[in-house]
């Protein structure tokens, strides 16, 4: 058949004749290829890859020799591996305490900045500067930010009479680091897609708020917010996907020395996220299959954060 | 700083005094007591490190058979512990901001470590120009690993790559590599170059290399399994987890085994 001829799956085309299919293929050939980059970029650096990592995941390979059936033993493993359930609550803990606080102030920026008159686009520059910024610089400054006697974080603490907390020597502390750090980051982006859906919802409702008498924050909550749900969902979703699969943040942040491990996530492990260890599995232990399989152990707890994301938002929504 | 703690301070007296970890240990002591907030050392995972290297025995042997838990290992445990009781190292982590500061404050004015440590002190910590001598490890020299090599059966050109690889590692490229970063020459031919005899004004001019040098030519050879990466990081973790949470030596101890033999299952190393 035609859709043999140059292995692409047929498009969805208006008449289902062969011949014309095959001519309107032909004669749309160029559109294909316009839009082939991203598809054969896609093949190459994702779906193949991706493939790849599952067949590894029944394998034993060290990286370099002959690779080894494995069945299902990693998996077997992965599963009684308390390492990395507690890398998984580590990062869950860590994507909370920056998910929660991020996003609501992503959204008291975003409706500020939407009645903001004058250097609106200096805010909004400014804002998402953090977003564009590399994270192993950030982590670096971050570093210093938190440290226990010279840090920022510390002084300030002082300055309100508290005591210095050894931020980057306690578990706690370090979950705390790692999430301002992803708070910083992300505020500003998620912000400008907050302002993004604001600018979408009509003037008219508004009025007709002020009309029946709301004040601004009956407005905001039975208004603007329902309004919303779409924007949050993705904002939450992208935060999900983002923030569970943290690995640069500690990783700069706890790695100290040369002769040190740079994937252990710091004292008693409070920052070993789930990426961090499985990049210590992969490439610290030249345990690819193992790896692998730990990767997909991520793609389903972020598969599985974003599914409870998609229902709690979409249900709030039918009610 | 040393000298102002009242101890031994030239580096062959530090190397003849100061020798044995028990001296050394003591010293630690007796700086703490003379220079409150001063500490001998930054953490005790250096000093657990430097001891395993010390051994001709690592994790994994030939046999592919984990020794982790065997007496070499403990005994640089129990030294490791034996520094933290003593309270001769500080609270500090290695690297951070708050190390460097406190180094540059002279509160820290001991490390154990391998010459490329030399550049991470001159460009960390360069304000300490001039104060800084290089003297023999306590307990004897210790190997702290290195880099290699290899032509892959996949190389295409293996010829053209040997004699890459060749160049790199003649002495003279070799005895640069330590002039440029502390990296240690791959070959005691570059041990007696001009280039390493000059007097380095950071260690106030002296010749490193007469430390360095003959400590490596009676260092211990210890087999480095492909395994042992995986089994020695429970171990270094745990023991990071005593220095700097405070937690329970010997359930640190218990809790490092137990991922170890873990793991070991899991990698087909018998235990």
């Amino acid at each position: 058949m035609a859709t043999a001829l140059d292995g692409k799956p047929s498009p969805v085309l208006a008449d289902p004749s062969a011949v014309r299919g095959k001519r309107g293929r032909r004669a749309y050939w160029h559109l294909y290829a316009a839009i082939s980059p991203f598809y054969l970029l896609f093949l190459c650096f994702g779906l193949v890859p991706v493939g790849f990592s599952l067949y590894l995941s029944f394998h034993r390979w060290d990286g370099l020799g002959r690779m080894e059936w494995a069945g299902l033993s990693q998996y077997r493993y992965l599963l009684a591996d308390s390492d990395f359930w507690s890398s998984i609550g580590n990062t869950v803990v860590i994507w909370a305490l920056a998910t929660f606080p991020m996003v609501f102030l992503a959204m008291v920026t975003a409706v500020m900045l939407n009645s903001a008159v004058r250097f609106k686009n200096v805010y909004r520059f400014a804002y998402f500067l953090p977003n564009v910024t590399s994270v192993v610089a950030v982590a670096i400054i971050f570093g210093s930010v938190f440290s226990t006697n010279f840090g920022l974080v510390n002084a300030l603490l002082q300055a309100v009479g508290l005591d210095q907390v050894a931020w980057l020597n306690t578990p706690w502390g370090i979950k705390v680091a790692i999430a301002t750090l992803m708070t910083w980051q992300w505020t500003g982006y998620n912000a400008i897609i907050f302002l993004a859906g604001l600018q979408t919802i009509p003037g008219e409702l508004y009025e007709a708020a002020r009309i029946d008498g709301a004040g601004p924050v009956a407005t905001f909550f039975r208004v603007t917010l329902p309004l919303m749900r779409p924007v949050l969902l993705f904002v939450l979703v992208v935060s999900t996907v983002t923030g569970l699969q943290s690995f640069s943040e500690p990783q700069v942040l706890l790695q100290n020395t040369a002769n040190e491990s740079a994937f252990s996530g710091g004292p008693g492990h409070a920052g070993r996220t789930m990426v961090l260890y499985f990049f210590q599995q992969t490439f610290d232990n030249n345990d690819f299959g193992y790896g692998a399989a730990v990767a997909w152990g991520i793609f389903l707890v972020v598969a599985l954060f974003s599914i409870v994301n998609w229902r709690l938002v979409q249900r709030r929504g039918e009610e | 700083m040393f000298r102002r703690a009242g101890l031994p301070y030239e580096p062959a007296d530090v190397t003849r005094e100061l020798g044995s970890w028990e001296t050394f240990f003591a010293a630690g002591e007796q700086l703490r007591k003379r220079l409150p907030g001063t500490y001998l050392l930054t953490d005790i995972t250096s000093v657990f490190e430097m001891s395993v290297n010390q051994g001709t025995k690592r994790y994994v042997d030939r046999e592919r058979h984990f020794i982790g838990d065997q007496e070499h290992v403990r005994t640089a445990w129990d030294r490791a512990v034996e520094a933290k009781r003593r309270r001769i190292v500080s609270d500090l982590v290695s690297g951070t901001p708050d190390q460097l500061s406190a180094v540059q404050d002279g509160k820290l004015p001991s490390q154990l470590n391998a010459s490329w440590a030399t550049n991470d002190i001159k460009t960390g910590v360069p304000r300490t120009t001039g104060r800084w001598r290089v003297a023999a490890c306590p307990g004897g020299p210790s190997n702290i690993g290195g880099s290699f090599l290899s032509v892959t059966k996949a190389c295409r050109e293996p010829e053209e790559a040997f004699r890459i690889i060749s160049w790199v590692l003649d002495a003279a490229n070799q005895a640069q590599g330590f002039v440029d970063a502390g990296l240690f020459p791959s070959t005691p031919a570059s041990y007696g170059l001009r280039t390493l005899r000059e007097p380095d004004p950071f260690f106030g001019g002296q010749i490193t290399m007469d430390v360095f040098g003959p400590a490596a030519q009676k260092i211990p050879v210890a087999y480095d399994s492909p395994y042992d990466t995986a089994l020695s990081q429970p171990v270094k973790d745990e023991i990071k987890n005593v220095g700097v949470l405070g937690k329970d030596p010997e359930q640190a101890w218990r809790d490092a085994m137990h991922t170890c033999r873990r793991i070991a299952e899991h990698l087909g190393v018998s235990y």
